[in-house]
């Protein structure tokens, strides 16, 4: 199963805008996350806390829609679904 | 009109490419009724840097700056509102964005100015990059949007 992973800002200038995934389990938005950035990685080090969670300032979206935060273990993501990483917003 | 969200304002909610027009939008959101005008501009400031890029998440963006228009539509009397955010490189000076609204008094246009530049500011899905002699940083971003506050978001 193929899910699309968007970045944006500086995961973006890393990584490039699209990075493609190859899932064979069932996976949530934080497993893909895990798949995407191990452990030594620049975006490990960007994405997750000491204990190995999620940075809280850090969202998520699934097609668009902003998950929750429960959602991030929760969700089984689908072929074809993109998972967009939205570090924190800076407009205005 | 002096009830909120009896008729929505006048006025878009647009991210664009486009350098902003900002005399036709402020000329445009003139209104018989109106006795107020609130109208600010971002501007890209001289910093020491050479130009900044401005990076959305684009339909999420759009829609973000959609529902902020909605919100403070609804919630305050204006007349006319204007919300126009830039994407992609600007140079010093370069208006980042725009915000108008007008209204019969000037309590509710500031109040709804200000509602509207702090919603953008904490939860539409834009970026800035400063680039320099150096090279380039990212704006340091809204480190107050957790998890929890998304789902209060998404619940509310």
């Amino acid at each position: 199963m193929k899910i699309r992973l968007r970045l944006f800002a500086r995961y973006r200038d890393i990584y490039g805008d699209m990075k493609e995934l190859e899932v064979t389990d069932p996976c949530s938005p934080l497993g893909i996350l895990r798949l995407a950035f191990p452990r030594g990685t620049e975006g490990h080090t960007l994405s997750f806390d000491e204990t190995g969670g999620l940075k809280r300032h850090l969202i998520l979206l699934i097609n668009q829609r902003r998950l929750t935060g429960a959602e991030y273990e929760t969700l089984i993501l689908s072929e074809g679904d993109e998972l967009a990483l939205l570090p924190p917003v800076a407009g205005g | 009109m002096g009830t909120p969200g009896e008729t929505p304002p006048r006025g878009r909610a647009v991210i664009t490419k486009e350098p902003i027009e900002v005399d036709r939008l402020i000329m445009g959101a003139h209104n018989p009724n109106s006795g107020a005008m609130v109208t600010f501009l971002g501007i890209v400031r001289d910093d020491g840097i050479l130009s900044i890029e401005v990076e959305a998440f684009e339909d999420v963006a759009q829609r973000d700056l959609e529902e902020i228009h909605e919100l403070v539509g609804r919630k305050y009397p204006v007349h006319c509102l204007e919300i126009i955010h830039r994407t992609g490189q600007l140079a010093i000076g370069e208006t980042i964005l725009l915000i108008v609204v007008s209204s019969s008094h000037r309590k509710e246009a500031f109040s709804a100015f200000k509602e509207a530049l702090e919603a953008i500011k904490a939860r539409a899905a834009i970026w800035k990059k400063e680039y320099t002699a150096d090279g380039g940083r990212w704006i340091k971003g809204n480190l107050a949007h957790e998890q929890q506050a998304t789902r209060e978001e998404v619940d509310s």
